[in-house]
């Protein structure tokens, strides 16, 4: 399951973190081209956050395609005005939760489904027809929250994310520089599949675009930490496969989810647990160690306490009254 | 053969709620006083010592000494087939490895029963040492939960400080500080409102409140809770299961800054 993400960067940054090598002149040259953000109609916005919950409208990378088929005009409109080659990419913020096209109010049917399971997406019909209808998506984030829960059913949160340091080639592609290359954190790319519920005919309101995040068995590197992770999309070349309904079928594309191991994370606080602290130290490393010691030397008064005790009798072996010392000597050292 | 019928069987559910968070097995020991248990949880910060009087069940048979291994969350969810009107009859054969559960509606319309297996548990037979607390402090069991639920947003450890003048919650983390400060107020009138403390020495103690909250899962089980402290020693948190019996918790203070110097 993956039902918690941080997504701090700005609109502007978020569109340069996405650049991306795009062919020139036929396929002769290659450029860095950069998604457009279009803001998500009916008004919706992206805030900035170190904590996502569902239900939030957070960036999602789509081809563009999809929006020169629902709106002709518009499309008709962005090529009389520029000039400048229109990226393959659109950066759109969707709303976290499927709501599917055919629900008749989105508010009784969002929320529930963040998470789409790679085994059920293909036998679903709520995520079956967008997948059928192309409707696949990125959805952008600096990375995710999951909980672990101890034999104790203590449960620590953890940031998980893309280590700084990789380098994709989303990040190295770098020709001409029209805007200084992306040298921020690599954003998280998870594999996704949208909708688009629309008002009835004569009703009031605007589409609702809205999207679910593919989930497999997580890697095995990872597993000990959750039995689920994400569909992760590794680098440039995975997400224009995925983006790309139009080449790529989806039997192909499905083959890009699968479990992956090409993140990184650390122990977070427990402020990450209630969604309403939205602060940066939502995403800072804890040190668990210390939290380990102080429990440990908790643990140490505790036994030396109970040593002095008189050592109870088991009910049902009266033999054991008469104890010999080296079983006493033994529940000290517990 | 063993068999214990409680007419009031909201009580053992009730009992198992508080207990089913902290230990994830625990073995029941039987004899012909009653049934009692014994457990610490995984980490051996805080230990569970819980006992029910023979008296308080009818009819109440032990014919040997048993010893019973169970996995609490398993029978916590047998529990919660039971409503809350229903007697609850809690049966062992002598050899057998299992356990019988059987819920019994008021008018004996329907009987439902459970059988469950029975664990190996390897069980430390560590015996509670005869303690002197410097501070008993008695106060409403809900208002004991609900400090220790609201200070529990501030930080994830609070320190009680007991004076002869009333007694001190004190919480601090990341957004801040809070103190809840209780005042003795014998009220007679309503003894389960009252806070008493009984005090021969100051004691400012500190303790992980992730325990504090697992404890005051016993809180449907009695109006008044009982804390008795002194440094350096375990906190136990005493709850009366009517006339039962009682659970007492167990808690080792927090030694960070031992720790960290």
């Amino acid at each position: 399951m993956c039902g918690r993400t941080a997504c701090t960067l700005s609109p502007d940054d978020i569109c340069k973190a996405c650049g991306h090598s795009a062919a020139v002149d036929g396929g002769k040259g290659k450029r860095t081209s950069y998604p457009k953000w279009q803001n998500p109609p009916g008004g919706q916005k992206y805030y900035t956050s170190y904590n996502v919950a569902p239900g939030s409208h957070t960036p999602v990378l789509v081809s563009k395609k999809h929006f020169e088929l629902d709106s002709p005009e518009e499309d008709v409109k962005k090529h009389e005005g520029e000039e400048v080659e229109e990226d393959d990419w659109v950066i759109q913020p969707m709303s976290w939760g499927l709501v599917p096209h055919w629900s008749s109010e989105p508010k009784t049917s969002g929320y529930s489904m963040i998470n789409a399971r790679h085994d059920g997406v293909l036998s679903k019909t709520t995520f079956k027809r967008p997948l059928e209808k192309g409707r696949r998506c990125v959805v952008l984030a600096d990375g995710y929250y999951e909980w672990h829960t101890d034999s104790s059913k203590n449960k620590q949160a953890y940031f998980i994310y893309f280590p700084r340091s990789a380098t994709s080639d989303v990040e190295t592609v770098n020709v001409e520089q029209e805007t200084p290359e992306w040298t921020g954190k690599r954003l998280m790319t998870f594999a996704g599949l949208f909708d688009i519920w629309r008002p009835k005919k004569g009703e009031e309101g605007a589409p609702l675009y809205s999207y679910s995040i593919i989930t497999v068995d997580a890697h095995k590197e990872l597993s000990w930490l959750h039995e689920r992770m994400p569909a992760i999309l590794d680098g440039e070349s995975e997400i224009r496969e995925w983006l790309d309904y139009g080449t790529v079928p989806l039997k192909k594309a499905m083959d890009l989810i699968r479990p992956t191991n090409s993140v990184t994370f650390h122990p977070v606080s427990s402020l990450v647990n209630d969604v309403k602290n939205k602060s940066e130290d939502c995403f800072k490393p804890v040190d668990l160690e210390k939290k380990k010691q102080s429990t440990k030397a908790s643990a140490n008064l505790m036994m030396s306490w109970l040593s002095k005790g008189q050592k109870r009798a088991p009910l049902d072996d009266p033999s054991v009254k008469e104890e010999d010392p080296s079983a006493s000597k033994h529940a000290k050292k517990i | 053969m063993f068999e214990a019928r409680l007419a009031q069987g909201t009580l053992l559910k009730k009992v198992l709620e508080a207990i089913k968070d902290l230990l994830n097995e625990a073995t029941w020991d039987c004899n012909e006083n009653g049934m009692s248990l014994q457990a610490m949880d995984s980490s051996h910060v805080s230990l569970v010592s819980l006992t029910l009087n023979a008296e308080g069940f009818e009819p109440y048979r032990c014919d040997r000494n048993c010893s019973l291994g169970i996995n609490l969350a398993s029978m916590s969810k047998i529990f919660k087939c039971a409503s809350n009107e229903d007697s609850i009859t809690i049966k062992a054969g002598d050899e057998g490895d299992t356990i019988t559960y059987v819920f019994e509606s008021p008018n004996g319309d329907k009987v439902s029963d459970y059988e469950m297996k029975l664990m190996d548990i390897e069980t430390d037979h560590l015996g509670i040492p005869d303690t002197t607390y410097s501070c008993v402090v008695k106060l409403p069991a809900a208002e004991f939960q609900r400090i220790c639920r609201d200070l529990s947003q501030i930080g994830e450890s609070v320190t009680i400080c007991c004076t002869k003048d009333g007694v001190r919650f004190s919480a601090s983390g990341d957004l801040g500080s809070g103190n809840i400060k209780l005042a003795q107020n014998a009220n007679v009138d309503k003894e389960d409102e009252a806070v008493t403390i009984e005090m021969q020495e100051a004691c400012t103690l500190t303790f992980a409140l992730r325990y504090l909250n697992f404890f005051c899962k016993a809180t449907p089980l009695s109006p008044q809770v009982t804390l008795s402290m002194s440094n350096e020693v375990p906190l136990v948190v005493e709850y009366k299961i009517g006339e039962m019996g009682h659970v007492r918790y167990y808690l080792a203070p927090k030694i960070e800054d031992e720790a960290d110097s």
